[in-house]
């Protein structure tokens, strides 16, 4: 575009007042109020500093388990220490750190990719992270008072059952869990949403930052591995609560549908945290050659295949279950195939290296990079040898897996954290990190991780098993032992010159370099607290390269929204394909409320652990009421007219409908609990393939066939009288009561129709604890009942927001998510009443 | 040039460790695990080479020639070298494993049948292990395999309690023993000898001290040593054999041929002919068995033998004597 | 003010742009579900195995033919930003053609070795 075109989209000089506004609107709270910031910048700042502190704290544990094992028959740690140390270390490695690192970065830079002021939903963010300190906090601290699960990362029944696990120690693994997966759902939401409808105008999806690309694949599979693990800890406490036998053989129930569950999620785990990572070398190769990404749209489809392929990998870690060979050779088959996208990747890397015009400088962001490649060349190429059947019998479960994995989990994603932390910096501080000092981590950390996992293979490979507190000099493991200790406190130390450096140089605030790396994308645009003075239109892949006048006519507002029209926070949201403007949205500012939800929140599910249950409902019950009040004064309606934004373009404040952002987030919601309902669907499906007796044996209590229609009826008469009150609203000013009647109805009928189908079963004597077959036909009416409590509240709120004269045909965005919610839920409770009553009867005789 | 040496000698260590360890996945001895080597190399040798081609490329793009830069730069190798290449590779190589899990056996049909059947069953935290007679009758053991050389041998793989894994790297890979299934594994030992094998899968406390000793023995002896194992033992009425059952023994511990008939721990008819005690944790002989009735949870924390500590010294000694003789 | 739009295009663009990778996750679904009844209940004979699996690959390669050949000649992502639409080709014509290959890799794999056992 040329010079003149720019100069029409907001005329300059723009007004004075206007940056001071911005400035005052968008700043971070002080003192005491800090914690109550939204700002993605503080958030993500906080949420990367929390997962750095337990990446930290979660290397300490290895190190002890690394002294343990230096020498044979060493007593440094006891069994039940070790035991409790590594299962720590992998929980908190993958899960406290591994993930929220990940959507640390996503709140980070992401808007600021963007160039959107904020992220669609910033209290949602703040609610996760707070939920995620505190809970994770509190897990973490179980360490101490030997309170720490001991059954590993991926905590197998039966050991993890109450027979073998009588104390509380497997249950704080299960709340640990519960966090992480709340606040990598509402990351996922934020994510999706904020990809794809805050990108600035023009910035059509083939223009979308490669990191975007990753961030929106990561997201993607959140809200579909997630559910797996987030059911399979379901069944778990509810097994260790209530007995009822999902996992006990005995009673019809398969230790290995655990298995199933935890890698349905757990191996896209893998890929959740190497997308991002991958995506942020995507981003700073191009920089350092100076150069465009060589096959920008091959790298689009690798993030995309991954995504992908890795759920056809799960049953990659249950190799030497004894399944039939056949279902392994097909999960081999799609390791191959998702070698391909890595592939990709990997030549586009060195071909844009290889593009570069000067001499390639080695920064540290640079060595980072390239040591990433180094060591993540390696653990792909283990990771075929560990593909191959044959082979994997042998290395599962020994030191190999423990070298192929840090080598896949560290080189794809701590290195390219570090390379991106120093890359990164400059958006963030006053001043860049020391090169001389970046340099010696690096050098610590490489020699270091090599030194302690390279010999691991062979270790592995001369029969030393993984979680092994001890062995004998007998086994001639000692040598390699030793090394890799040596290895790992080296890896310590580059740690350690790193926190030095931060300590010394990293300093928040503004005033730095703005690109001090000659980047070409939006995030190094001049920044502030309000992210950039306007929001750019962009044409190319990297704007700053393309225009070098952007950063000055951003900064001098020539761009969209160079103020705040509506005197609040707010961010312009574009269509998803082109990012045409569509609207702007005005969002809430800093605030107690989400802070409190998410510390009540943890407080339930705590203790709820330590099984004080009337505390834990108090607490559940004030997380509500927080939620509440931080929703309350969201949704302001068309309080303002059309807004001019610049470029001849006004735009409503308020828009409810396909085109809300609201509305995105409610779909996402529902893919997640779609995913939820589906492993429910595989598990029940799974469980009678392993165990068709007890289905057998249940068919008697199955209640007669005009039951499951009256609930039917019932859910289906539901869903028209939310449509009845959606259409008997009035137009603002004039409260409609049939509206608030007709919301009651609803969901006094869709809670009648879940309780006649939980009392039909009830009835004919039917207990949970009895078979596999019971506890599946409860967990199905529980699944559908937590969504029922969601819709039941939102019912309510609705109702009192119709009697406050907030709800009317207008501005009718609570209604709209809660009709969407309960459309859902109908559609899940009939799919459920068709599988618990035509399943059985159309097997039975077949049986 | 004193690196290299290192280096060398390194290697030269790493592979005597290899043949010579009791439990090295690297040695052979088995029909699984010598079809399993010659992939293994294959995998590792091959590995080698595409991270030197692939390390090489990016060395070139970074510093190399400006014409070998320009080749590298474009968007062609994106594709052939991200997708033709692994591509190809990747389906010649899995067809090759797929090949060598072929050539595995199928179990329970056909004439080359096992004729040996063994169940081992997996607990916390030791192997009991159940000699399947053709004529229906048992013979058990514990915490010891032997099979005879040259014949195929199935094992059936169960568990007691938690998910464990039977790995004998020496003949086999690793397989689970997990409850309500039942796996089963064929091992083929191709010569005589002793060794070591280890529970790969977490199976809680004592995980790290569960392993069991694997002889594979000439057709003769081995039949030989069966028929032994099938004897009861003959137990005196020594005061030794009081002692352990007036110390309740027998109610969790069996000695065909005496009234213990436990059923708890492992079957102690023939201890002594055991190369170990606590499943691979102490050698077997006086001194062992001493230090396992003294203090056995130091020794193997977590187990679930109560403790015996309330043994006088001699009545200690006589349990001692008595225990090494059940021959 | 732009007029509200429905996300049909969107969800249109998604879909179609996905239908590879959706036929590999639906072939592979299909042959490692079908397998599983096979080896563990008597619902379906285990002498229509390879038929089934022989059936499902030819469609699902079919689909995957037909598609390409649709967006190849037709020029299905017609869009006024002809970036946007020669982006969409090109990822969906390659995603097709990654998803192609992983479909033939189940399929090898459907053939090579025996439906039930362990071969252990």
């Amino acid at each position: 575009m040329t010079d003149k075109d720019r100069q029409t989209i907001s005329p300059v000089p723009r007004p004075a007042g206007e940056e001071e506004d911005l400035l005052r609107i968008w700043a971070t709270p002080k003192g005491w109020r800090l914690p109550t910031a939204v700002n993605n910048t503080v958030i993500g700042l906080l949420y990367l500093g929390a997962a750095f502190l337990f990446f930290v704290l979660a290397g300490i544990l290895a190190l002890i388990m690394r002294t343990q094992l230096a020498v044979p028959g060493n007593d440094f740690v006891n069994q039940d220490l070790y035991n409790q140390l590594f299962t720590m270390h992998g929980t908190t490695m993958m899960f406290l750190f591994a993930v929220p690192a990940m959507e640390a970065l996503g709140v980070l830079l992401l808007p600021q990719m963007l160039a959107a002021r904020d992220l669609p939903f910033p209290r949602l963010s703040a609610f996760a992270v707070w939920a995620y300190i505190v809970g994770g906090s509190v897990f973490f601290l179980t360490i101490f008072f030997d309170l720490a699960p001991q059954g590993g990362w991926f905590m197998y029944p039966p050991l993890t059952l109450t027979e073998f696990q009588p104390g509380d120690n497997a249950d704080f693994w299960l709340l640990g869990i519960g966090f992480i997966e709340i606040s990598a759902i509402a990351g996922a939401i934020e994510i999706i949403v904020g990809v794809f409808r805050t990108r600035p105008p023009g910035m059509s999806l083939d223009k979308l930052p490669i990191f975007g690309w990753a961030m929106l694949i990561f997201a993607g599979m959140i809200m579909v591995a997630f559910p797996a693990v987030i059911l399979a800890t379901m069944l778990l406490e509810i097994e260790r609560a209530f007995d009822w036998p999902f996992f006990t053989a005995e009673l019809g129930g398969d230790p290995l549908l655990w298995q199933h569950l935890f890698w349905f999620f757990g191996h896209p785990e893998v890929y959740i945290i190497f997308l991002p990572a991958a995506g942020l070398v995507s981003m700073i190769v191009p920089t350092i050659a100076r150069k465009p990404l060589v096959g920008y749209n091959l790298i689009v489809v690798a993030i995309a295949a991954t995504g992908f392929f890795s759920f056809g990998l799960w049953v990659h870690h249950m190799f030497t279950t004894g399944i039939p060979a056949l279902s392994l050779a097909f999960f081999s088959a799609a390791s191959m195939a998702v070698a391909i996208p890595s592939g990709i990747q990997f030549f586009s890397w060195i071909a844009t290296f290889a593009a570069s015009n000067r001499k390639i400088q080695f920064t540290t962001p640079s060595l980072f990079v390239l040591g990433m490649l180094a060591i993540f060349l390696i653990g792909g190429l283990t990771g075929v040898m560990v593909a191959m059947v044959p082979f994997n019998w042998q290395a599962h479960d020994t030191y190999f897996i423990v070298a192929h994995m840090h080598y896949v989990l560290v080189g794809g994603m701590v290195f390219p954290l570090f390379a991106g932390f120093y890359y990164w910096v400059p958006i963030l501080a006053k001043r860049q990190l020391s090169e001389r000092l970046g340099r010696w981590a690096f050098w610590l950390m490489f020699i270091g991780f090599n030194v302690a996992f390279l010999p691991m293979h062979f270790t592995g490979l001369l029969g030393m098993p993984r979680r092994v507190w001890t062995y004998s000099e007998a086994m001639g493991w000692g040598p390699l032992n030793l090394v890799s200790t040596l290895g790992a406190f080296t890896i310590a130390a580059g740690v350690l010159v790193f926190i030095v450096d931060l300590a010394r140089n990293f300093r928040v605030g503004e005033g730095g370099k703005d690109n001090p790396f000659g980047a070409g994308t939006l995030e190094f645009l001049p920044q502030d607290v309000y992210s950039t003075r306007s929001i750019p239109h962009v044409s190319s892949r990297y704007p700053l390269w393309d225009d070098p006048d952007l950063p000055r006519a951003v900064a001098a507002g020539e761009h969209y929204l160079p103020n705040a029209p509506t005197g609040g926070r707010e961010t312009l949201i574009t269509s998803p394909i082109h990012a045409r403007p569509q609207y702007v949205i005005q969002m809430p500012g800093p605030s107690w409320s989400h802070v409190l939800a998410a510390v009540f929140t943890a407080a339930f599910f705590l203790l709820l652990t330590v099984k004080l249950v009337t505390p834990a409902l108090i607490c559940g019950a004030l997380a509500i009421l927080s939620c509440l009040v931080w929703v309350w004064g969201i949704d302001k309606g068309p309080d303002k007219g059309p807004i001019d934004i610049g470029g001849g373009l006004h735009l409503p404040v308020y828009v409810t409908g396909p085109m809300a952002h609201g509305w995105w987030a409610m779909i996402v919601l529902m893919i997640v609990a779609g995913s939820l309902f589906f492993a429910y669907l595989f598990s029940y499906l799974y469980l009678w393939t392993v165990s068709p007796d007890a289905w057998h044996a249940g068919r008697p209590y199955l209640p007669g066939a005009l039951r499951p229609f009256l609930s039917a009826l019932l859910l289906i008469s539901s869903a028209g009288m939310i449509w009845g009150a959606r259409h008997r609203l009035k137009i603002p000013g004039h409260r409609s009561l049939v509206s608030a009647g007709f919301i009651l109805l609803a969901a006094l009928f869709a809670g009648t129709g879940l309780g006649l189908e939980f009392q039909g079963h009830w009835g004919q004597g039917l207990r949970p604890q009895s078979s596999s077959y019971a506890a599946m036909v409860y967990l199905g009416i529980i699944l559908s009942a937590q969504i029922m409590l969601a819709i039941l509240i939102m019912c309510f709120y609705c109702i009192a927001r119709i009697l406050a004269g907030k709800l009317d045909r207008i501005r009718v965005a609570s209604l709209e998510n809660t009709s969407l919610l309960l459309y859902y839920l109908v559609g899940q409770a009939l799919l459920g009443l068709l599988l618990i009553h035509g399943f059985p009867r159309i097997m039975g005789p077949l049986a | 040039m004193s690196a290299g040496r290192g280096l060398a000698g390194l290697g030269m260590a790493l592979f005597l460790i290899a043949c010579q360890g009791q439990q090295s996945a690297l040695s052979g001895g088995g029909a699984e695990s010598d079809r399993t080597l010659a992939l293994t190399v294959l995998l590792g040798v091959g590995g080698a080479i595409i991270f030197l081609l692939v390390a090489g490329a990016l060395l070139v793009a970074l510093r190399g020639p400006r014409r070998w830069r320009s080749f590298l730069s474009a968007h062609t190798l994106v594709v052939h070298g991200g997708i033709t290449f692994p591509a190809v590779v990747l389906s010649l190589l899995m067809i090759y494993s797929f090949a060598v899990l072929r050539a595995g056996p199928v179990p329970e049909s056909g004439p080359d049948k096992p004729s040996h059947v063994i169940r081992v069953e997996g607990l916390q935290w030791w192997w009991r292990v159940t000699y399947l007679q053709p004529d229906g009758s048992e013979i058990e053991t514990a915490n010891e395999i032997r099979i005879p050389v040259g014949e195929p041998v199935r094992l059936e793989l169960i568990s007691a309690d938690v998910i464990h894994s039977l790995w004998i790297p020496a003949y086999a890979g690793k397989l689970d023993m997990i409850p309500g299934h039942t796996n089963t594994l064929t091992l083929l030992a191709s010569e005589p000898g002793t060794v070591r094998g280890q529970c790969a899968e977490y199976c809680g406390g004592a995980h790290a001290l569960m392993a069991l000793s694997v002889t594979a023995m000439l057709p003769p002896s081995y039949e030989r040593w069966l028929a032994g194992q099938a004897e009861p033992s003959q137990p005196g009425e020594t005061t030794g054999h009081r002692a352990f059952l007036s110390a309740g023994c027998g109610g969790c511990h069996t000695i065909r041929g005496s009234p213990a008939r436990g059923r708890v721990g492992p079957d102690l008819t023939h201890l002594a002919s055991r190369p170990s005690l606590g499943a691979g944790t102490l050698e077997n002989d006086a001194a062992g068995l001493a230090r396992w009735l003294d203090d056995h949870h130091q020794v193997k924390p977590d187990n679930l033998m109560p403790d015996y500590d309330f043994l006088t010294a001699s009545e200690q000694a006589e349990i001692v004597t008595y225990l090494s003789e059940l021959e | 003010m732009t007029p509200p739009r429905s996300p049909v295009k969107f969800l249109l663009y998604g879909a179609l742009s996905l239908s590879g990778i959706l036929a590999w996750a639906g072939h592979f679904g299909l042959a490692y579900g079908v397998q599983h009844l096979v080896c563990q209940s008597a619902l379906i004979p285990a002498n229509l195995w390879h038929v089934i699996l022989a059936a499902a690959t030819g469609l699902f390669i079919a689909c995957i033919g037909l598609v390409f050949w649709n967006i190849r000649s037709r020029n299905v992502f017609r869009d006024p930003d002809g970036d946007v639409s020669q982006f969409y080709t090109y990822v969906t014509l390659t995603l097709l053609a990654v998803s192609l290959f992983g479909i033939l890799l189940t399929a090898i794999a459907g053939f090579m070795i025996p439906v039930c056992g362990s071969l252990r």
